[in-house]
């Protein structure tokens, strides 16, 4: 809990996956083979994240916009602190560029955000290795790669 | 009826099929059928299949995609168990004898074991270099490494053929909500080759459909109300 929020905040691609289902991210981390769930509100806040944004500018748009008590505004920075400790959104306090104001388009009640956390398909999701893709040609050598494996 | 069938479900697999049916057929308890459906491989996968005749079954089918290969060799199967592998995958001799005993002794449904990842020796040092194989030697929840009693899929189903990515994923968490008994032999058993053109990890449309499939089977679980939640 002792990094700061003042830095930016983006979705930690490539190792996480944020896929977006009506009121629900899922997020699947291919380097513990964790999957996470984030509804309601937290999946409100992810979607700035998937934007870029400032992580300070976001406190203070939810704390206009819904009108935070300080006990609700202590939970929501947690939750920012979660997704930094558990390496779902990659920081960055170094380029500090001019901080946009952010417009909350949520609606309805602000709900405790929470990070709901699932290791039960781990052994599953690490079965298969991290490769490098180079930029150009995508897997080495192979732009038109035929599928030559099933499964 | 026998005991165990393999299904082995190939499309182009000319350059590794060799080693992984000749490791089918040196187990040390015999399988009783071998089916290798053949996804209308395009190489010369069906003339090297020749060599094996009088071993193993046939099944042609146009090119349709791995789930419904899968599931074409599994309403073929007609033995108590089936086991699976890939054409570019090995088992290790004892594999089908291990897991068999496991399965009497504990009286369970489904067996996993452990699988050993390993780069595939034709790719270039450039080209493992690009590989972070990480621990090579992992729990085998995979196809290769399970063998089921072939009546659970009357129950959990077939592979979910619109699925082209995570098909075991998606089939597994089926498996799960059935409360499918099921066991690990903690041994390395199989062998997963790495190579060039099995490698969808970081291939971000693929990994959309392994978060569709989790959310599906978190869906599951929640209208079971089983709390996997692991924080």
């Amino acid at each position: 809990m002792s990094t700061s929020l003042n830095t930016q905040l983006a979705p930690n691609k490539p190792d996480i996956v944020s896929e977006k289902f009506e009121d629900e991210y899922i997020l699947v981390s291919l380097v513990n083979g964790n999957y996470y769930s984030l509804r309601g509100t937290a999946a409100g806040l992810w979607t700035h994240i998937e934007g870029n944004c400032n992580a300070q500018a976001l406190m203070n748009a939810y704390v206009k916009h819904f009108d935070l008590t300080s006990e609700q505004a202590k939970a929501l920075e947690d939750f920012l602190h979660e997704l930094i400790d558990q390496n779902l959104v990659k920081t960055d306090t170094a380029k500090n560029p001019e901080v946009a104001a952010i417009e909350v388009q949520a609606g309805g009640e602000f709900e405790i955000p929470v990070v709901e956390a699932y290791s039960d398909m781990q052994d599953l999701l690490l079965l298969d290795p991290i490769h490098d893709v180079d930029e150009k040609t995508g897997w080495p050598a192979q732009p038109d790669a035929e599928e030559s494996k099933e499964g | 009826m026998g005991e165990v069938t393999c299904i082995i479900p190939v499309y182009n697999g000319e350059k590794y099929i060799v080693e992984c049916i000749e490791s089918v057929l040196n187990q040390t308890r015999a399988i009783s059928k071998v089916i290798v459906v053949n996804d209308g491989s395009e190489d010369n996968t069906l003339k090297i299949l020749e060599q094996f005749a009088e071993k193993i079954e046939v099944i042609n089918k146009p090119h349709t995609g791995i789930s419904d290969t899968l599931n074409v060799g599994i309403k073929a199967a007609d033995t108590e168990y089936i086991a699976f592998i890939d054409a570019d995958d090995t088992w290790d001799p004892v594999k089908t004898a291990t897991q068999m005993e496991a399965i009497k002794k504990n009286h369970i449904e489904m067996c996993f074991c452990g699988v050993k990842n390993f780069l595939s020796p034709e790719m270039t040092e450039q080209q493992k270099k690009m590989v972070h194989l990480g621990q090579t030697e992992l729990k085998g929840y995979s196809k290769i490494a399970m063998i089921v009693r072939r009546d659970v899929f009357e129950r959990v189903g077939l592979f979910d053929a619109k699925v082209l990515t995570g098909d075991f994923i998606e089939w597994y968490s089926r498996a799960m909500s059935e409360d499918v008994t099921h066991y690990f032999v903690d041994e390395i058993l199989c062998r997963r080759r790495i190579h060039l053109t099995n490698m969808t990890r970081s291939v971000e449309y693929d990994l959309k459909d392994y978060a569709s499939i989790l959310r599906d089977h978190l869906s599951r679980m929640r209208k079971k109300s089983i709390n996997t939640n692991s924080e």
